[in-house]
């Protein structure tokens, strides 16, 4: 592209105090050192193309990059509860937070019941967690738990415990490569646009609050990596010359925001065999937690949402009069030997735009309006919670497994969140009902793409690590194409 | 209305009691199917109870789990019994000791407060 062009393009950018001397030279601009940001930058690595990574935060966790996450908290997940779940730092909150990760299924993706549905399909995202599993520190065969028998009661589908790789956190990945050049303290603030509103022609940033600009070039692809939450605060910043801030011209950045309602359900006395290694997947697994899932076409049937119960062994404790009574009533009725596990529920939360991210008047030290979050259970995401705990329940017992409780005050008065904010910038089939499109592209926009959970417009009931991470290789993979279609 | 009306009411009624039926009344067959039908609108009963606890149980197991756990309160009150004559004691010094420390300074507590 001819500079003078360039210069043209970016004057018309409404700042007096834009330097348009100042660009960012580069063929992609990643914003973001997340686990999510590194997967995309996986698949450029060995190429040509030359990128550019902006970080917000430093290589280690600061005051000044902590206080970027705060957020006014309104619903169910108080606390810091989004902040503590998201970092400024190189790595992201992947050098915290690992995760009881599951894939997805197939009805998690197909729009069952007015949900949104996937713009691809679960082959095409099974191929991804195979892909992306070594990057996990996985065996690729725990894609294998992917599909499963649909028409079962319920499946012995367990979460893989994925540790983050420690790599995630070392900036050597990064900078040992001569394509790629890592700019920390960068906090991206918003984009600009050129007249005709196809192409992104600028970031506004900060640098320790300083805040810059710099022009970016028609043909330099920009993935947002900023989080699951940063992702739509960046999209969501007001725009000096224009109504609608530059991304969100769907009007659905920041809604049908998702967590996942977490809750102890119980405890009970079970078959060791209830919670012994699944054999129907042929997964080689590494750590795992025994877990069951309502088959999918039950779930249709009775209209649940996907919930899943995990057991792990009970803290040894004296058992009182009544649970010794239970053990010792159900081990002679059914002449087996019974264990103590408690019982705990995870499930996905319905995408409902009254939750939602809002901006509000107040900065920021980077530079960016502060949050406002709105997140709140619904009637269906704790039911559904219920249901599966007292089917299970039901289940096991007729079939001699076990015995447990269901706490009915635990579940209705003691579900909490658990920050995995997903579904703000959610991808689709057409730009009526979603942000992106297929190839994670802001409809709008020939050059900017988004990556993170904020795609995911479903949720499932698992944390979404492994989903991110397939999603970006899937994404890098996609640029690569068209890097070399341009070259 | 003198007795006469009244046997009359009387009478009609019986004699409406058993001609009712016969006129209005619904044939065998027709029975029947008001039955299945009502049978598949019929509560739906699992027989499974959520019983002391919170524990999900068949309802046929609920008296006799009932009965060990009668049997579990007594054995565990005995035991508790039995374990409360020896070490009680030696705890019941200490627990004298800080009681004496902790009334002092309850006393003194309440001579300060009665002073406002």
């Amino acid at each position: 592209m001819a500079l003078s062009h360039f210069y043209f393009q970016v004057s018309r950018v409404d700042n007096k105090h834009m330097d348009q001397s100042k660009y960012f030279d580069a063929d992609v601009i990643v914003i973001g050192t997340s686990i999510a940001s590194q997967s995309v930058i996986h698949q450029l690595r060995n190429t040509n193309a030359k990128i550019l990574v902006l970080e917000g935060g430093d290589l280690q966790r600061t005051d000044f990059a902590d206080s970027l996450t705060f957020s006014d908290e309104r619903g169910h997940y108080v606390n810091h509860h989004w902040g503590g779940h998201w970092l400024r730092a190189y790595g992201g909150a992947s050098r915290v937070w690992n995760g009881f990760s599951a894939p997805l299924e197939k009805w998690d993706m197909v729009g069952i019941d007015g949900r949104p549905k996937w713009p691809i399909t679960i082959d095409e995202l099974e191929k991804w967690y195979r892909f992306s599993a070594p990057l996990m520190g996985e065996d690729p065969s725990v894609a294998n738990l992917v599909k499963y028998d649909t028409a079962k009661l319920f499946v012995d589908r367990p979460y893989i415990i994925m540790d983050s790789p420690l790599s995630y956190s070392d900036p050597k990945l990064l900078t040992n490569s001569k394509n790629i050049e890592l700019r920390i303290k960068h906090n991206v603030i918003k984009f600009t646009a050129d007249d005709s509103g196809s192409y992104i022609n600028g970031i506004w940033y900060s640098v320790e609050g300083k805040v810059q600009f710099s022009g970016v070039k028609k043909n330099t692809r920009i993935v947002l990596g900023a989080g699951g939450l940063g992702n739509a605060q960046v999209l969501l910043q007001p725009a000096d010359n224009r109504q609608v801030p530059v991304g969100n011209e769907s009007g659905l950045v920041g809604k049908t925001l998702m967590g996942h309602p977490h809750v102890p359900t119980g405890e009970g006395f079970f078959d060791p065999s209830v919670v012994s290694k699944p054999t129907w997947a042929q997964v080689k697994y590494r750590k795992w937690l025994p877990a069951y899932i309502v088959g999918a076409d039950y779930k249709t049937k009775l209209n649940l949402l996907n919930a899943s119960i995990s057991l792990t062994p009970a803290a040894i404790r004296e058992l009182s009069p009544n649970e010794q009574a239970v053990q010792e009533f159900y081990q002679k009725k059914w002449g087996k030997k019974l264990e103590l596990h408690t019982l705990y529920a995870r499930t996905e939360q319905l995408p409902n735009p009254d939750n939602r991210i809002e901006i509000i008047t107040e900065k920021n030290s980077a530079g960016l309006h502060k949050m406002k979050i709105y997140c709140v259970f619904g009637a269906r995401d704790m039911m559904s919670i219920d249901t599966t705990a007292r089917m299970l329940a039901d289940h096991l017992l007729k079939n001699k497994l076990g015995v447990t409780t269901v706490d009915n005050d635990s579940i209705f008065l003691n579900t909490w969140g658990w920050a995995h904010p997903s579904g703000i910038t959610r991808f689709g089939s057409s730009p009526k009902d979603s942000v992106c499109d297929s190839n994670c592209r802001v409809w709008s926009y020939q050059n900017l793409y988004i990556n993170g959970s904020s795609l995911f417009p479903t949720v499932g009931y698992a944390n979404p690590t492994w989903g991110i991470v397939s999603l970006g290789m899937r994404l890098g993979d996609h640029l690569k194409q068209e890097l070399k279609k341009s070259a | 209305m003198n007795r006469r009306h009244l046997l009359k009411l009387g009478a009609s009624s019986v004699l409406a009691a058993f001609i009712s039926p016969l006129a209005f009344g619904q044939s065998n067959a027709s029975s029947a199917s008001t039955t299945s039908a009502a049978q598949s609108n019929a509560s739906k009963m699992d027989g499974v109870v959520s019983y002391n606890a919170g524990w999900v149980i068949p309802l046929e197991d609920k008296a006799p789990l009932l009965e060990v756990e009668a049997r579990k309160n007594k054995e565990k009150q005995e035991s508790d019994k039995q374990k409360s004559v020896t070490p009680s004691a030696k705890a019941g010094d200490s627990v004298d000791k800080s009681k004496s420390l902790s009334g002092k300074f309850q006393e003194l507590l309440g001579k300060i407060k009665s002073y406002f």
